[in-house]
């Protein structure tokens, strides 16, 4: 027998499904907000790239802090759900650290004319790129149980110390540095700043649409005890 | 106009893709729950 599902994935299934309605309004007006930008003076139309790579980046240091904060939780409680959650954290973070590595060498090609530089920031997101597809290459070939999980939780925990060294990397490296400055107040040109907050907005949801879904898929598979694979 | 394009293409895709498949797998697992509660313990 199969138990009945959880509590808390019937909870995550109600908030997810009005959530993805949310979303499809959200990226309609982004779209709009996107295609009415100016276009700036000095990179041209490339540079509307910018209201999809930063809000990737955003996303992608989201999953991998809630990768940390769930083997927090994993650690303390030693419930489940807690590394259910850093695991759907550190696979939502992974597509959107990958989605930014493609988009990030698309935007250099396009405005320093060649795909990649072993800048600092470039160099350090690609490590946190590798650290994070471990702890999944390391949770997909494990067994699964307490062990692994606790295993995972510590080296997701040691992983988020890459976050804060990723972000100000920049300004350690001053003036050394390829890639343009963290984002301030200001440092956007008249016009860029509402579609640039509606596709953090659009991101963020569907960074959590997606999470959701992940946690449920996760949920789902450890009421099954045992299946072969697909 | 055409390095933007294919940014936002595969941004687009990428997500659209990884929500699909999450999808399918909710669906093949409720299957699969709903396959074993109706077999007899």
């Amino acid at each position: 027998m199969v138990e009945a599902r959880s509590t808390e994935a019937a909870r995550v299934a109600g908030v997810r499904r009005p959530l993805g309605v949310a979303l499809c309004a959200v990226f309609l007006l982004y779209a709009w907000l996107v295609w009415q930008a100016p276009i700036d003076r000095v990179q041209g139309i490339i540079q509307k790239i910018l209201y999809v790579h930063p809000p990737l980046a955003y996303g992608a240091y989201l999953g991998f802090v809630l990768a940390g904060v769930g083997g927090v939780g994993y650690l303390r409680s030693g419930r489940e759900v807690w590394d259910q959650w850093a695991l759907s954290g550190a696979e939502v973070g992974v597509l959107f650290c990958t989605l930014m590595m493609v988009t990030g060498p698309i935007w250099a090609k396009g405005t320093w004319g060649h795909w990649w530089s072993w800048d600092p920031r470039l160099t350090l997101t690609l490590l946190l790129w590798f650290v994070y597809l471990s702890y999944l290459l390391l949770r997909g070939f494990s067994e699964g149980g307490a062990r692994s999980a606790r295993f995972a939780s510590v080296y997701g925990i040691v992983g988020t110390l890459l976050i804060p060294l990723n972000y100000v990397v920049i300004d350690l490296f001053q003036g050394r540095s390829m890639h343009p400055e963290n984002l301030g107040q200001g440092s956007l040109g008249e016009g860029m700043g509402w579609p640039f907050a509606v596709g953090n907005v659009a991101f963020f949801l569907a960074f959590v649409y997606l999470l959701l879904l992940r946690f449920e898929v996760e949920e789902a598979r450890s009421r099954i005890p045992y299946e072969e694979p697909a | 106009m055409s390095y933007l394009l294919v940014a936002y293409a595969i941004t687009f895709a990428g997500l659209g893709w990884y929500a699909r498949s999450l999808q399918r797998e909710l669906a093949r697992l409720a299957e699969s729950a709903a396959q074993a509660s109706a077999d007899p313990p």
